[in-house]
């Protein structure tokens, strides 16, 4: 059985449809990388798988189950979901955020157990920061947030995680730090992972499959080398790419170029770039 | 304390020797004023401040706003015209009457603001906030039409509900305002966990197993109610409501299932000081206890904007 199933699900928040006839399965313990322009419907297609947007067609299966019917502490139990960015207002510390990933699991009027204190120091050290339990949210800095997020996700211990662009605002270490963390978490607990990103050399390096959208459609969907090419891109993205092999894992590397026709003048008049 | 001297330990003798039944320590008179005046009246304040304080916090964390306070929907502005409707007709000789009529004004305005935000399935925190706004400024010019056409005795006690008063609850708004805060705490602190959650972000909540829009319906119309009956009894006592949630904040941390008890309890003390000042400090004359509660908490709120402490 699929993790989760997508069923010609078509979402729009006012009139126009922002997705469409997205139909696709996610085996257990897969990477799928979620790629497409800005507004072809990446977030609004998360959004849905995790229930929180009701799609107006076609229906979204976890586990089999209309995610519709089940109550959001039982999504919750199931699907974790890693913000780019969290508005806290109110000075929580780092220690008591990710104990909130512990909610769910917890009854009513209930403080957090023994049980869920070990989790919640196990998960602090498998993202690896204890030292800031006692620090506020507002004294980190953004990668040491997104860390705090991810140690939350996972104090949820969900079976499935979706993350949105969560490595938009960091340096290319704590993408890198982040990044590795979910694919150890994948290959070592079977977690199954769904990453929305901009960098199509980020989910080409970690994703299993890839789907690329385009304005609210499936446009294309297969294994990163299917994916990632000169055409789909160039289709897609109106702009020109170089895609080759990168050279330590084989995947498929993009590298920008410039808009088609501006580039295409610029060959012609031989002219060099101004700077 | 008080324009009738009892010293703070002739006054607990007194209680206690009442409570074994001996009653030496106290003349008559000496009685008669500590139990059905002074005893009655800060347990009253005690109420009213433990309910605004709750509401306070409940409608900070719902509204994300750490300005927000248990007026902002305009409650405190449709109670004031219902009391002062209740006033001019002459309700005020009946029991509860002023009070029904506040109460009356209060309900209204719950139902129009959540109506008007609350279009469809889903409560928007803007619009909610702007709502109350709205019908905030609409309340003020009925009370200003109000105040226009009344009569110069009438005025009087228009003013001093508008400023906030706790001498005149009788036992009856006592008992009704008692149950509304003891039922409201009930309510409100079986989602502590859950305001935590949603001083997050509404999203992150539910992402976290919260059904926010029911919370969010249910915690609305009970910090509303607790609201309403506090206010249709005292008039109109700012900043508790405001101030009392961010010191407990700083104080016991930002946790609901800790600061919800504590904002309670410690409002509850603020504003029984806060009128047992307002009652001697200028003695023999009584200061509204409202004028007491901003002078202390506009400067307190100056010093939490400058440190952003929030």
């Amino acid at each position: 059985m699929k993790t989760v199933r997508a069923d010609e699900v078509g979402f729009r928040y006012t009139d126009a449809w922002v997705l469409r006839d997205v139909s696709f399965g996610i085996e257990p313990g897969e990477v799928i990388g979620i790629i497409g322009p800005n507004g072809s419907g990446k977030t609004t297609l998360l959004k849905a798988l995790d229930g929180i947007l009701a799609p107006q067609e076609g229906q979204v299966l976890l586990e089999g189950v209309d995610i519709r019917t089940l109550r959001r502490s039982a999504i919750a139990r199931s699907i974790a979901v890693v913000p780019q960015e969290v508005p806290f207002i109110f000075p929580f510390r780092v220690e008591e955020i990710v104990a909130m990933g512990r909610s769910p699991h917890m009854g009513r009027l209930t403080f957090e157990g023994r049980r869920d204190l070990e989790i919640v120091r196990e998960v602090m050290a498998t993202t690896g920061i204890e030292t800031l339990a006692d620090r506020r949210i507002f004294d980190l800095s953004g990668g040491e947030r997104q860390l705090v997020w991810v140690a939350r996700a996972l104090a949820q211990q969900p079976r499935i995680m979706l993350l949105d662009e969560f490595t938009a605002f960091l340096d290319i270490r704590h993408q890198i730090v982040l990044f590795e963390l979910i694919r150890r978490l994948n290959e070592e607990k079977g977690l199954t992972v769904v990453v929305v990103t901009h960098d199509m050399n980020l989910a080409s390096q970690y994703a299993h499959r890839i789907i690329l959208l385009n304005g609210g459609r499936i446009h294309a969907l297969g294994r990163p080398g299917e994916i990632i090419t000169e055409s789909n891109l160039k289709e897609v993205y109106k702009a020109d790419v170089l895609v080759d092999s990168n050279p330590i894992t084989g995947l498929p590397r993009v590298t920008l170029i410039g808009h088609p026709s501006e580039r295409g003048s610029r060959l012609e008049t031989g002219a060099a770039p101004q700077l | 304390m008080g324009t009738v001297r009892i010293g703070l330990w002739q006054g607990i003798q007194g209680i206690l020797s009442e409570w074994h039944g001996n009653s030496s320590v106290l003349t008559d008179l000496e009685r008669t004023i500590l139990f059905s005046i002074r005893l009655p009246r800060a347990l009253f304040a005690g109420i009213v401040g433990a309910s605004l304080s709750l509401a306070g916090v409940v409608f900070q964390a719902l509204l994300r706003n750490p300005l927000a306070d248990p007026y902002i929907l305009g409650i405190s502005g449709g109670s004031a015209v219902g009391a002062m409707a209740g006033i001019i007709i002459g309700a005020g000789a009946l029991t509860l009457g002023t009070a029904g009529f506040a109460f009356l004004g209060a309900l209204v305005t719950i139902f129009l603001v959540l109506g008007i935000a609350g279009r469809g399935r889903v409560i928007q925190s803007t619009t909610l906030l702007l709502s109350g706004v709205i019908i905030n400024a609409f309340f003020s010019a009925l009370i200003m039409i109000l105040i226009a056409i009344s009569s110069n005795a009438d005025l009087h006690n228009v003013m001093f509900w508008l400023m906030g008063d706790l001498s005149v609850a009788s036992r009856p708004e006592m008992l009704a305002a008692a149950f509304f805060l003891l039922l409201g705490f009930v309510v409100i602190y079986g989602y502590g966990r859950a305001l935590n959650l949603i001083t997050t972000g509404e999203e992150t909540a539910m992402q976290l197993g919260v059904n926010v829009e029911s919370a969010k319906r249910r915690l609305l119309v009970t910090a509303s109610l607790v609201t309403a009956a506090a206010v249709s009894m005292s008039g109109i006592i700012g900043f508790v409501g405001l101030m009392i949630p961010h010191m407990m904040r700083m104080t016991v941390g930002p946790d609901h299932r800790l600061l919800l008890p504590a904002a309670t309890l410690f409002g509850a003390s603020f504003l029984a000081l806060a009128d047992t000042i307002a009652r001697t400090a200028m003695a023999p004359t009584e200061l509204p206890v409202g004028v007491i509660t901003a002078l202390c908490g506009a400067p307190y709120f100056i010093f939490l904007l400058r440190r952003r402490v929030f």
